[in-house]
C-alpha cells in the first residue's frame, strides 16, 4: 500500500514538474537592460520596474518581464566584452562612444533593422525626431540624426536627439578670495590670454592665499585646456581626442596645428615659472578616487583657477533655492559659508577666440543598441521598438520609469517634480527609478514631457542659459568632424599617446619647441596623422 | 655564546624597516579617523590622524547597506570554501610530484608552469567557464583558479623536502599511499599549508575581477565588487564627446568618509587573520625555499 502512495506521490510530482512548462507558453517575453546605472538595482527594494511592467501590459498590451542588469560603467566594456563573445551579453546595452558604436557593428555583435520596421514599431518616436522634437527646435539636425542612426540602410542605434547636446557646458572658476586678496574687481578678470596668464603670475608670486609662504600655483590641466580654446581649438591633451577646425576651406587637426605650438610656447614658460601645478600630468585635477568635477586643486586652495567642471556643479543656492550645486558645496564645506567663487569670462586670444568644447544636439553615447542575437527574434525586437514609443506616448509611464513614485521618490511643487532630496543616485537605482532608462531612451523619453522637465521647464537649464548669454562666457568650440573616420579606431589611440608624451616634454622643458616641433609632426603624420587628415577632408569635400 | 650586539647594518635596517611600518600603519590611522569625522572634515584633504567633529553615521549608513552584508556572506563562502578545495588540490598535485619515481615526472611538471607564462586570456576563459555552466555560480569563483602552478611549486618543493625514510618506515608498517599522505605528509607540512591557505584566502577576500565577469546575479557580488562600487560612483566624467551631461551632471557621489568606513568594514576581517598565521607564514616561506 505504501508503495504504491509513494509511486502515486512520485509520478505526482513528476506531474507537477512539468507544469511551469505549459505556463510558459503565455509566458511576458523577457528582456535584458543593461543601460547607465549608479549601483545595482535591489530586487527586494524594487517597486519602480515591476509597476512599469504592470502599466505596459495594462494600457499598453505589452506582456514583458523586465530584467535590469548592472553593469559597472567604470569597467563597462570590459565587462560586455567577453559577454558578448560568449553570447551572454544583455538584449539591450550600451555603445559607450560612436567608436565602440563603429566597433560593435563592425564585429557583428550588434542588430541592424530597417528603418520601416523602426517606423512601423515606434511610430511617435518618428515623427517626433523627424519633427525636430518639441517646437521642431532640433528640426535641421535631423539628417545627421538619420546618418548617426544608419549603417547602409539599416538603423543600428536610436541617438538621443537633445537641446542640450550643443549647448556649452564647463565654466571658467577662480578662487574669490585670491582675487580679493590681490585687489582684483569682477569688473577687472582677465579678458584676454595675456590678461589671463598675467593672473596666473599672481596667483603664483604674489601670495594670493596671505600665508606668506609661496605655496600657490596658476593652474593646472583646465587651464591649459581654457588656453587652447583662446586659439579656437579643442586639444585633447591630456589623454583625450584632438577637434577639427576649419580654416580655408580645410580641415586641420589641433594636435599638428600651428596654433597649439603657440600655446605649448606659452605653457611652457609658465611651467619653467613654476606657475602651473607640477601634478597637471595626473591628468584629472579631482583627487584620485573622488568625483571627477570637484577640482581638489582649486577646493582645496593649491590653484586659483579650474575649468574642470560646469554651471551646474558651482551652481549657486539661491538658483534652485536648494544646497547648491553639489562641487560648490565641498567648496564651501572646506572654505567656509561664506566663501565665493567666480564665474570667469574665457580669455580671448589673438583672432578673438575662447572657449571649451561643446557637443552636437545628436549623440550616441548614451543611446542603446541591441543584441544581434535579436535579428533572429524580430518579434521581440519590435516589442521593444513598441516599448520606446509607448514611453513617448504615456506620460504616466514615463514618470513612473524617470522619476518613480509620486511622494516617496518625488514631489511635485509648482507643478514641477522635484526628486526626493533625501536619496542619492544610486538609492534611485536600488528602487528601479532609471533602471528603464535604455528603454526608454537615452537620458529621457522622446516625448514633449521628458524634454519638458529635463530642459525646457528646468530652472537649472535655464539658469545655464542665462550664464551662457554673457559675453565671452559663452564657450562653443565645436568639432568640424562630426563623423567617426574609419581609420580612427586604428591609429587614434597611438596618436593621442605621442602627442601626449610630446606636449608634456616640451612643457616640462625636456624638449625644445621650435627644434622638435616639425620632426613630431611628421612623425605625427607618418603614424596615422596623414591618413586622419586625407579621411576628414574627403569627408569635408563630400558634404 | 656572546651577546649579540647591534651593528651600523642592522641600525639602517631597523630604521628602514620602521619607517615602512610608519608609513603602512598611517594609511590605516588616516582612514579610521577620516570614517569617523564629519564630511566638511573628510572633505577638506590633508593629513588626518585624529578624527573632528565625530560621529558615526557613516558606519551606521554602511551597516544599513543589505549589499555589504551579502557581499560579506558571499566572501565568506568563496574564502572558505575557495581556500579549503585549493590547499586540498595544490596539496594533492604538489604531492604526487614531487615523488622522483613518479611517471614523466619533469614533463608534467613543465606543463603546470607552462601555464604561468601563457594563458588563454579574457575571452577564451569566459567561453571555458560559460560553457561548463559556471556562470552565475560560486564555482566560477574557485574552480578557474583552482591550482595554482606558483603554489603548487613551492608545496611541491616543500614536500620534496621531507625524509623520505619517514614515508619508508610507514610502508614498514604497513601504511598505505593515502594514510602516508594524511597522516604524515601533511601533518608535518603545517608550515607551508599555513602559508599557501593565507595567500589564497587573501587572494579570495580581494577579488573582484572575476566576479565582474562571471557573475551578473546581484545577490552573488562579493564584497570587493560592493566595495568597488560604493568607491569609484562619480569619478569618472562621462564620455564628454557627447552630449552626455545629463542625470550625471549633479550626481551625489559616496563622501569621503562613508568610502573609509566601507573600506574599514571591508579589510578588518582578513587583517584580523594575519596575527595568528604570521608565525606559520615566516616560517613557510623559509623552508619552502631551500631545496629547490
Amino acid at each position: 500500500m505504501n508503495r504504491k502512495l509513494l509511486a502515486v506521490l512520485l509520478a505526482a510530482v513528476m506531474l507537477l514538474g512539468l507544469l511551469p512548462n505549459v505556463v510558459a507558453e503565455g509566458a511576458p517575453v523577457k528582456i535584458t537592460v543593461a543601460g547607465y546605472m549608479f549601483g545595482p538595482i535591489d530586487d527586494e527594494k524594487d517597486v519602480v520596474t515591476p509597476a512599469v511592467e504592470k502599466l505596459l501590459k495594462e494600457k499598453h498590451g505589452i506582456d514583458v518581464d523586465i530584467e535590469v542588469e548592472y553593469i559597472e560603467y567604470a569597467n563597462y566594456s570590459e565587462i560586455l566584452a567577453p559577454r558578448l563573445a560568449g553570447g551572454t551579453a544583455p538584449d539591450v546595452f550600451l555603445a559607450l562612444s560612436s567608436n565602440t558604436l563603429d566597433t560593435y557593428y563592425d564585429q557583428g555583435v550588434i542588430a541592424s533593422w530597417d528603418v520601416d520596421f523602426f517606423k512601423e514599431n515606434a511610430p511617435d518616436v518618428w515623427a517626433f525626431v523627424e519633427a525636430g522634437g518639441v517646437n521642431g527646435d532640433l528640426a535641421d539636425q535631423f539628417p545627421m540624426w538619420l546618418e548617426y542612426a544608419t549603417k547602409g540602410d539599416k538603423m543600428v542605434v536610436v541617438p538621443s536627439l537633445k537641446p542640450d547636446g550643443n549647448m556649452p557646458y564647463k565654466t571658467l572658476i577662480y578662487r574669490g578670495d585670491w582675487l580679493d586678496n590681490l585687489g582684483i574687481s569682477k569688473e577687472e578678470l582677465p579678458m584676454t590670454v595675456d590678461e589671463f596668464v598675467d593672473l596666473m603670475y599672481s596667483f603664483t608670486n604674489d601670495d594670493p592665499d596671505q600665508d606668506g609662504e609661496n605655496d600657490t600655483y596658476g593652474m593646472s590641466l583646465t587651464g591649459m585646456k581654457a588656453l587652447f580654446g583662446s586659439y579656437g581649438l579643442s586639444n585633447g591633451f591630456l589623454g583625450g581626442s584632438s577637434y577639427w577646425y576649419e580654416k580655408d576651406g580645410e580641415l586641420i587637426n589641433a594636435d599638428v596645428s600651428e596654433k597649439s605650438k603657440e600655446v605649448l610656447e606659452i605653457l611652457a614658460g609658465m611651467y619653467a615659472d613654476g606657475v602651473i601645478d607640477p601634478e597637471y600630468v595626473k591628468g584629472k585635477e579631482s583627487a584620485d578616487g573622488a568625483y571627477w568635477a570637484a577640482s581638489a586643486g582649486l577646493i582645496n586652495g593649491l590653484y586659483g583657477a579650474s575649468a574642470n567642471a560646469s554651471i551646474d556643479h558651482f551652481r549657486l543656492k539661491e538658483v534652485l533655492g536648494d544646497a547648491g550645486g553639489p562641487v560648490a558645496q565641498t567648496y564651501w564645506q572646506v572654505n567656509g559659508d561664506d566663501a565665493e567663487f567666480v564665474y570667469a569670462p574665457w580669455p580671448a586670444g589673438p583672432e578673438g577666440d575662447y572657449g571649451w568644447a561643446v557637443g552636437y544636439a545628436v549623440a550616441v553615447s548614451e543611446s542603446a543598441v541591441y543584441n544581434k542575437a535579436l535579428e533572429d527574434d524580430p518579434e521581440k525586437l519590435a516589442t521593444i521598438f513598441q516599448i520606446l514609443n509607448a514611453f513617448a506616448t504615456d506620460d504616466e509611464l514615463y514618470m513612473l520609469a524617470a522619476w518613480g513614485i509620486e511622494g516617496e521618490h518625488y514631489t511635485v511643487q509648482d507643478g514641477r517634480p522635484v526628486r526626493n532630496p533625501e536619496m542619492t543616485n544610486a538609492d534611485f537605482n536600488e528602487v528601479g527609478v532609471w533602471g528603464c532608462r535604455s528603454l526608454y531612451g537615452a537620458d529621457r523619453a522622446f516625448s514633449e514631457l521628458a524634454y519638458n522637465l529635463a530642459f525646457y521647464n528646468d530652472a537649472s537649464i535655464a539658469n545655464r542659459l542665462n550664464y551662457f548669454k554673457l559675453p565671452q562666457y559663452n564657450s562653443y568650440i565645436q568639432n568640424a568632424v562630426s563623423v567617426t573616420l574609419p581609420s580612427e579606431g586604428e591609429v587614434l589611440a597611438g596618436l593621442n599617446t605621442l602627442r601626449d608624451e610630446y606636449y608634456n616634454a616640451v612643457i616640462s622643458g625636456e624638449k625644445n619647441l621650435d627644434a622638435d616641433w616639425d620632426a613630431y609632426v611628421a612623425e605625427y603624420m607618418a603614424l596615422g596623422g596623414q591618413k586622419l587628415y586625407d579621411e576628414a577632408n574627403d569627408w569635408f569635400q563630400s558634404k | 655564546m656572546k651577546r649579540e650586539k647591534f651593528s651600523l647594518g642592522d641600525v639602517i635596517i631597523y630604521t628602514l624597516l620602521t619607517l615602512l611600518c610608519v608609513t603602512i600603519v598611517f594609511a590605516f590611522v588616516h582612514l579610521a579617523s577620516i570614517s569617523l569625522s564629519s564630511n566638511a572634515v573628510a572633505t577638506k584633504g590633508g593629513l588626518l590622524l585624529f578624527p573632528k567633529q565625530i560621529t558615526f553615521d557613516n558606519y551606521m549608513k554602511v551597516f544599513k547597506n543589505r549589499y555589504i552584508w551579502l557581499g560579506y556572506k558571499n566572501t565568506l563562502i568563496r574564502t572558505l570554501i575557495g581556500t579549503t578545495l585549493q590547499l586540498l588540490f595544490t596539496a594533492l598535485g604538489a604531492y604526487v610530484l614531487s615523488k622522483r619515481y613518479y611517471p614523466h615526472r619533469t614533463f608534467w611538471t613543465l606543463l603546470i608552469v607552462f601555464t604561468m607564462f601563457f594563458s588563454g586570456g579574457l575571452i577564451p576563459s569566459f567561453l571555458l567557464v560559460k560553457s561548463l555552466g559556471l556562470l552565475d555560480t560560486y564555482a566560477s569563483m574557485i574552480l578557474p583558479g583552482l591550482i595554482s602552478a606558483y603554489n603548487l611549486t613551492i608545496m611541491r618543493n616543500y614536500f620534496q623536502s621531507l625524509p623520505e625514510e619517514i614515508e619508508e618506515s610507514c610502508m614498514i608498517d604497513g601504511a598505505g599511499r593515502m594514510r602516508i599522505f594524511w597522516q604524515f605528509v601533511l601533518p608535518l607540512s603545517t608550515p607551508i599549508l599555513a602559508t599557501v591557505a593565507l595567500w589564497l584566502a587573501v587572494g579570495h577576500w580581494n577579488a573582484w575581477f572575476d566576479v565582474l565577469i562571471y557573475v551578473s546575479d546581484k545577490d552573488k557580488r562579493t564584497l570587493q565588487v560592493v566595495l568597488r562600487n560604493i568607491i569609484i560612483t562619480g569619478t569618472q566624467e562621462l564620455d564628454s564627446d557627447a552630449s552626455a551631461h545629463s542625470v550625471a551632471d549633479e550626481m551625489q557621489v559616496s563622501s569621503e568618509g562613508l568610502k573609509a568606513a566601507s573600506i574599514y568594514v571591508a579589510t578588518i576581517p582578513i587583517l584580523c587573520v594575519y596575527p595568528f598565521l604570521q608565525r606559520y607564514f615566516v616560517k613557510g616561506i623559509m623552508v619552502g625555499s631551500l631545496k629547490g
